[in-house]
C-alpha cells in the first residue's frame, strides 16, 4: 500500500510538474551525450564521429525519452495522447476536461450526501435524541402528524401513559418585549417543566421551570436564550430576577439557556415562558404540541400501541370531542426533516447518475489509451513483464486521476452545500450541515469506486492482451472496430441514455412548475404587502380593537403610493391557518365531525377589493355591518359547493365561533388557494371584523401602480408607531414572497435536477465527441481513399454525423425506456403533468439529438477536410 | 569487441545500479561507466534502458535525485540511495545469490544417470 502511494505521488508530481520534468530530462540527456562524446574523443575519435557514436549508443533519443516518460508513469497517458493526437487534438486538455467531469460528478454527489448525512443520518444535537418523539392527535384517515393536541389530552396522557420518561407541552408564543429600549418581537415558546427532561437541558445560569410553575395561578416566569442574554442584557448575571414586560404583562427572568442549545422547530426560541393552564380547556380545542422522551426500554412501536389504545378509550368515553381521532407518535427527526427525505434521496440518485456519466468519460479515455498501447503491452507481456505489474500501473493511474477529481469535487461540494443551505428551502436549516468525517469517508469511498469502475476494464484488457492479434495488427492503434471501440460506443450510448433520463426528470418538474404558476391563486398577488399588528390584551380590551384597526387603516390608506389597505385575521400562502367547525342552521350535530369545516377569515370590508377576490353572488360585507347589526358572513364558492351542494348558499344561516346568534350568508366569492397552488382546502368563511373582533390582525396593503410593495414598510411602521409607540409590525412579507416560499422545496428539487441534467448532457456530448473523433482518426486512411476516389466532402460529413446520430438514437431510445420506468419516483413532485408526458419526452429527446449533432459536427468537418495524400502517406 | 560483451539480464540492471549507488552518489553516465568498469567490461549498460530504470527506481522510492555540479564544473543529476534502497539492495543481493547458486548447481550437475 505504501508503495502504491509512493508511486502515485511520484507520478502525480511528474504529471503536475511535467514541463519541469521534461526540461530536466533534456538537461540530463545533454549531459550524458557530452560525457559520452568526450570519452569517445579520448579514445581518439573525431569530434563529429564521437558525437554520432554517442547518439547511436542511445539507440534513438526520442525512443529513449519515451521510455523514461513511460517509467515516470503518466508517460502512458501522454503516449495515448500523442498516439491519438489526431483523435483528441490537445490531449492534456481532454484529460483536464475528463478530470473536471469527475470533479463535477463527485462534487454533486458529495453535496447532496452532505445534506443527507446532516439531516437524515447525523444524530440531532440533543442527548439521546433518538428517544425524543412528537405525540399528537390526528384524524384517523390522514394518520399523518397534524401537530396539535388539546391541553386536556396532554394532562390525561401525562398521568396515563407509561411509555414516556417525560412529556412536555409547547405553545407558540411571540411576545412583544417593551419597556426597556426599542420594542421588539421575540421568538418564544410557552412550555411545561417536562421540556427540560425531554431535551435534557440544564440552564446556563438560574433555574429551570418546575411542575409547580405550570399550575393555574403560577407566577409568570421566563428563561431567555444565551443569545438574547448577550444581545439585550450584555450577558449580565443580574438579569436573574429582573422583570420584563412581555405583551404588556410582567414576567420574571429566572434563568438563561445554555449557549450551545438550539431547540427544534418552535422551541428554537429566544425566550421560554412557563405555561399555566387548567384542565377546564375544551377537550377538542387542539392547538398545542406535545414532545416526549421514550423510556429506555420502550420501543417506538410499543409507545404507538399504548397511545392508540388510550385514543380508543378516549373516543369511547367522549365521542363528541374525540370521534375520528387517534394519537400519532412521530420520531423528532421524522417531524423535522421527514419532508426532505424523498427529495434528498431522489437528488442523491440523480447526482449518482451524473457521477456515473463522468466515470464513463474517464473510462473511455483509458480505453482509448489501452488500444493505442495494445502492441506495447503485448510486447512487454511477451518479454515477461508481470501481468500484475501492468495491471497495477494502470489502476494507479486511474486512482490518481480520480483523486484529483475528488479533491476538486470536495472543494466544490463545500461551497455548494453552504450556498444551498443559505438559499434553499427552510427544511435544510433544521439541523447544522457540516462537512464531517462521515462525508469525507463517503467521498473517499466514492473516489475508490470511481477509480475501480474506470480503471478495471481497461486494466484487465491491457494486462491480458491478445498477443498475436495485437502484434499482427501492426499496432496502428486503429482497431476502433474492435472490442474496445464497441466498449466505447456502449459507454456513450449509456451516457446518452442516463443524460436523457435526467433531462426528462428536469423537464417534468419544470413543466409542473409552469403548470403550477398557471393555477389561479384566487387573489392578485403582485404589489401586495402583508404585515401583522397584534394588540396585547393587557392594554387593549375587546371593545377597543375595532376602533384601533379602523384608525390604523385610515392612516395607512393616506400613505402616498398605497392603492388600498385592509386587515384580515390570516392571509393565504402564509404559514398560518384557522380551521373552524361551523354549525349550519337546521342540521343536527352530534359530534365535531358533523360540523362543516372551513377556514376562518375575519376581515375588514375592503379585504376583497384589496386582495382581488371576486364576488360571485350576493353582496360583500360593508361598513354598515357593525357589531350590533344582524350578523353576516360571506363564503367562497368551494365552501358553498361543499356545504350546500345544489342549493343557493346566499340566505343560509350558520352559527360561527365567537357570537351566539346565527350569521346570514350574504354573498359568495371566488375560492382562494390558501394552502398553496398545489394543495386543496375546504374553502373559506369570511366574517366582518367589526362583528367578530380580533386582536391578531394582518394588514394587507396594495401598492399603487408598479411600485414595489417593500417600499411601503417604513411608512407603514411609522403609522403604527404614531398610534402606539409600543406596537410592532411583525411578519412583514410581500405576497409574492409568501407564494414563493410555498414552492421552495419544489423549486429546489427542480433547480438541482436541472443543473444535474445540464451537466450530464454536456458530459455525454464530450463522450460522444471523443468517440466520433476517434472513429474519424481510425478511418483516416479509408476516408482519404474515398476522397481520393472522388467522394464529395459533403457526403463524408454526412456519413460521420450520421454515425453520431445513430449512437444518439440508440441512447435516446434506451433513455426514453429508462425514463418511463423511473419517473414514477418523481410522482410526488409532479403537478398537472403525467410521469410519461409525451411533450416533455419529445422535447428532451430533440434536445439531446441536437447536442449529439453538435458533438459529431467537429470531427465530421475534420473528416471532410482530410487530405487524401497525407492520410495515405501516414499509413 | 562489442560482441564479447553481454547484455544484462532482465532485472539485474536495478541490482547493479543499487550496488553502484551504495558506494557513492553518481550521475547516470557515471553509473553506466562504473558498472562497465566493475564488471571488467563484461556488462555493457544499454544507455536507453539505464534512465528508464533510474526513473522507475525513483518512483519506488529506492533512490532520490538532485542536481549537483561535477568536478569539471558541469551541472548533472546525481542519484542517491535511500534507506529503502539499501534494504532493497540487501534483499536483491540475497535473492541473486540464491538463484545464481541454484543455476550453478544445475549447470554443474553431472546427473545420477550419466
Amino acid at each position: 500500500m505504501r508503495r502504491v502511494l509512493s508511486e502515485a505521488r511520484e507520478r502525480l508530481r511528474a504529471l503536475l510538474f511535467r514541463a519541469r520534468a521534461e526540461r530536466e530530462l533534456d538537461d540530463e540527456l545533454r549531459f550524458h551525450l557530452q560525457m559520452e562524446t568526450e570519452a569517445n574523443q579520448r579514445r581518439g575519435m573525431s569530434a563529429a564521429e564521437a558525437h554520432r557514436r554517442a547518439l547511436v549508443s542511445f539507440g534513438g533519443v526520442e525512443r529513449f525519452k519515451d521510455e523514461v516518460r513511460d517509467a515516470r508513469g503518466f508517460g502512458a497517458l501522454e503516449d495515448a495522447a500523442a498516439d491519438a493526437r489526431h483523435v483528441l487534438r490537445r490531449a492534456p486538455g481532454f484529460i483536464l476536461l475528463t478530470t473536471l467531469t469527475v470533479a463535477l460528478g463527485i462534487g454533486a454527489t458529495t453535496t447532496v450526501f452532505t445534506l443527507v448525512s446532516a439531516l437524515l443520518l447525523r444524530p440531532l444535537p440533543y442527548d439521546g435524541a433518538d428517544r425524543i418523539v412528537l405525540v399528537t392527535e390526528a384524524k384517523k384517515e390522514s394518520a399523518q402528524s397534524s401537530g396539535s393536541t388539546s391541553y386536556v389530552a396532554y394532562d390525561d396522557w401525562r398521568r396515563a401513559a407509561r411509555s414516556f420518561e417525560a412529556l412536555a407541552v409547547v405553545d407558540d408564543w411571540a411576545p412583544a418585549l417593551t419597556g426597556a429600549g426599542e420594542p421588539e418581537r421575540l421568538k418564544g415558546a410557552l412550555v411545561t417543566a417536562g421540556v427540560f427532561d425531554v431535551f435534557r437541558v440544564t440552564p446556563h445560569i438560574g433555574r429551570r421551570i418546575t411542575p409547580a410553575d405550570n399550575v393555574e395561578g403560577s407566577e409568570r416566569i421566563a428563561l431567555i436564550s444565551h443569545a438574547l442574554w448577550r444581545r439585550r442584557f450584555g450577558a449580565d448575571p443580574a438579569v436573574l430576577g429582573r422583570t420584563l414586560t412581555l405583551n404588556g404583562f410582567p414576567r420574571t427572568v429566572v434563568g438563561v439557556l445554555p449557549p450551545d442549545f438550539r431547540g427544534p422547530a418552535e422551541l428554537d426560541a429566544e425566550i421560554w415562558g412557563n405555561e399555566y393552564r387548567d384542565t377546564s380547556d375544551a377537550r377538542d380545542s387542539r392547538y398545542l404540541r406535545v414532545f416526549g422522551r421514550l423510556r429506555p426500554a420502550v420501543p417506538l412501536a410499543g409507545a404507538r400501541a399504548e397511545m392508540r389504545a388510550i385514543a380508543a378509550r378516549d373516543e369511547a368515553a367522549d365521542p363528541r370531542a374525540n370521534a375520528g381521532y387517534t394519537v400519532v407518535v412521530t420520531p423528532l427527526r421524522e417531524e423535522l426533516v421527514g419532508s426532505a427525505r424523498t427529495p434528498l434521496l431522489l437528488l442523491l440518485g440523480a447526482a449518482g447518475l451524473v457521477l456515473l456519466i463522468a466515470c464513463a468519460n474517464l473510462s473511455a479515455l483509458f480505453l482509448a489509451r489501452a488500444v493505442a498501447r495494445a502492441r506495447e503491452m503485448a510486447l512487454r507481456a511477451a518479454l515477461g513483464a508481470g501481468r500484475g505489474r501492468l495491471f497495477r500501473q494502470l489502476l494507479t493511474e486511474s486512482f490518481v486521476l480520480a483523486a484529483c477529481g475528488a479533491a476538486a469535487g470536495l472543494a466544490l461540494a463545500a461551497g455548494a452545500t453552504r450556498l444551498l443551505v443559505a438559499a434553499g428551502p427552510p427544511v435544510l436549516r433544521a439541523a447544522p450541515v457540516p462537512v464531517d468525517s462521515r462525508v469525507l469517508a463517503f467521498t473517499a469511498l466514492l473516489t475508490a469506486l470511481t477509480a475501480l469502475l474506470v480503471g478495471i476494464a481497461p486494466a484487465l484488457r491491457a494486462s491480458r492482451p491478445d498477443l498475436v492479434g495485437a502484434l499482427k495488427d501492426g499496432g496502428r492503434g486503429g482497431s476502433a472496430s474492435g472490442a474496445a471501440g464497441r466498449a466505447r460506443r456502449t459507454l456513450v450510448v449509456t451516457q446518452l441514455a442516463l443524460a436523457l433520463t435526467l433531462l426528462a426528470g428536469a423537464g417534468l418538474l419544470l413543466k409542473s412548475l409552469a403548470r403550477l404558476h398557471q393555477v389561479d391563486p384566487g387573489i392578485e398577488p403582485a404589489g401586495l404587502l402583508t404585515a401583522a399588528v397584534v394588540l396585547p390584551s393587557a392594554r387593549y380590551s375587546d371593545d377597543r380593537l375595532t376602533p384601533f384597526y379602523e384608525r390604523l387603516l385610515e392612516r395607512a390608506r393616506a400613505i402616498p403610493g398605497v392603492a388600498g389597505v385592509a386587515a384580515s385575521s390570516i392571509v393565504p400562502f402564509g404559514t398560518n391557518f384557522d380551521r373552524i367547525g361551523v354549525e349550519v342552521e337546521g342540521r343536527p350535530s352530534a359530534s365535531s365531525d358533523d360540523l362543516a369545516e372551513g377556514d376562518r377569515y375575519i376581515v375588514t370590508p375592503d379585504f376583497f377589493a384589496v386582495m382581488g377576490v371576486p364576488l360571485r353572488r350576493g353582496r360583500l360585507p360593508t361598513a354598515r355591518d357593525r357589531y350590533d347589526a344582524p350578523l353576516v358572513a360571506v363564503v367562497d364558492e368551494q365552501f358553498a359547493r361543499r356545504v350546500f351542494p345544489g342549493e343557493d348558499a346566499v340566505g343560509k344561516r350558520m352559527l360561527l365561533p365567537g357570537r351566539d346568534s346565527l350569521a346570514t350568508i350574504v354573498g359568495v366569492v371566488g375560492h382562494v388557494k390558501h394552502y398553496g397552488l398545489d394543495a386543496t382546502s375546504p374553502g373559506q368563511v369570511y366574517m366582518p371584523a367589526a362583528q367578530y373582533p380580533w386582536r391578531w390582525m394582518v394588514l394587507v396593503v396594495r401598492a399603487a401602480g408598479a411600485r414595489s410593495p417593500s417600499a411601503l414598510v417604513t411608512p407603514l411602521r411609522d403609522v403604527v408607531r404614531s398610534l402606539d409607540a409600543a406596537l410592532l409590525l411583525d411578519d412583514v412579507a410581500t405576497m409574492e414572497q409568501l407564494m414563493a416560499d410555498r414552492t421552495a422545496v419544489r423549486r429546489f428539487v427542480m433547480a438541482l435536477l436541472a443543473g444535474f441534467a445540464g451537466v450530464a448532457a454536456l458530459m455525454a456530448a464530450v463522450g460522444l465527441y471523443g468517440v466520433m473523433a476517434y472513429a474519424v482518426t481510425a478511418r483516416r486512411a479509408e476516408i482519404g481513399i474515398r476522397l481520393a476516389l472522388g467522394a464529395e466532402p459533403r457526403r463524408v460529413l454526412r456519413m460521420v454525423v450520421g454515425q453520431g446520430l445513430s449512437l444518439a438514437a440508440a441512447g435516446v431510445a434506451l433513455g426514453l425506456l429508462a425514463a418511463a420506468a423511473s419517473m414514477r419516483l418523481l410522482r410526488g413532485f409532479l403537478f398537472g403533468v403525467s410521469a410519461t408526458d409525451p411533450a416533455v419526452y419529445a422535447l428532451v429527446a430533440i434536445c439531446l439529438v441536437l447536442v449529439a449533432v453538435a458533438a459529431s459536427w467537429i470531427p465530421a468537418r475534420r473528416a471532410a477536410r482530410i487530405d487524401p495524400l497525407e492520410s495515405l502517406r501516414s499509413e | 569487441m562489442a560482441s564479447e560483451r553481454s547484455e544484462l539480464l532482465q532485472g539485474t540492471l536495478e541490482l547493479l545500479i543499487l550496488k553502484t549507488l551504495s558506494l557513492e552518489p553518481m550521475h547516470g553516465w557515471g553509473v553506466a561507466q562504473r558498472i562497465q568498469q566493475m564488471s571488467r567490461d563484461v556488462f555493457c549498460v544499454n544507455q536507453g534502458s539505464l534512465y528508464p530504470a533510474l526513473q522507475r527506481m525513483l518512483g519506488k522510492g529506492w533512490i532520490t535525485a538532485e542536481w549537483r555540479t561535477t568536478e569539471s564544473n558541469r551541472r548533472a543529476r546525481y542519484y542517491l540511495l535511500t534507506q529503502a534502497g539499501r534494504r532493497q539492495l540487501a534483499a536483491e543481493r540475497d535473492e541473486w545469490e540464491r538463484s545464481s547458486s541454484a543455476v550453478n548447481w544445475v549447470l554443474d550437475w553431472s546427473g545420477g544417470a550419466a
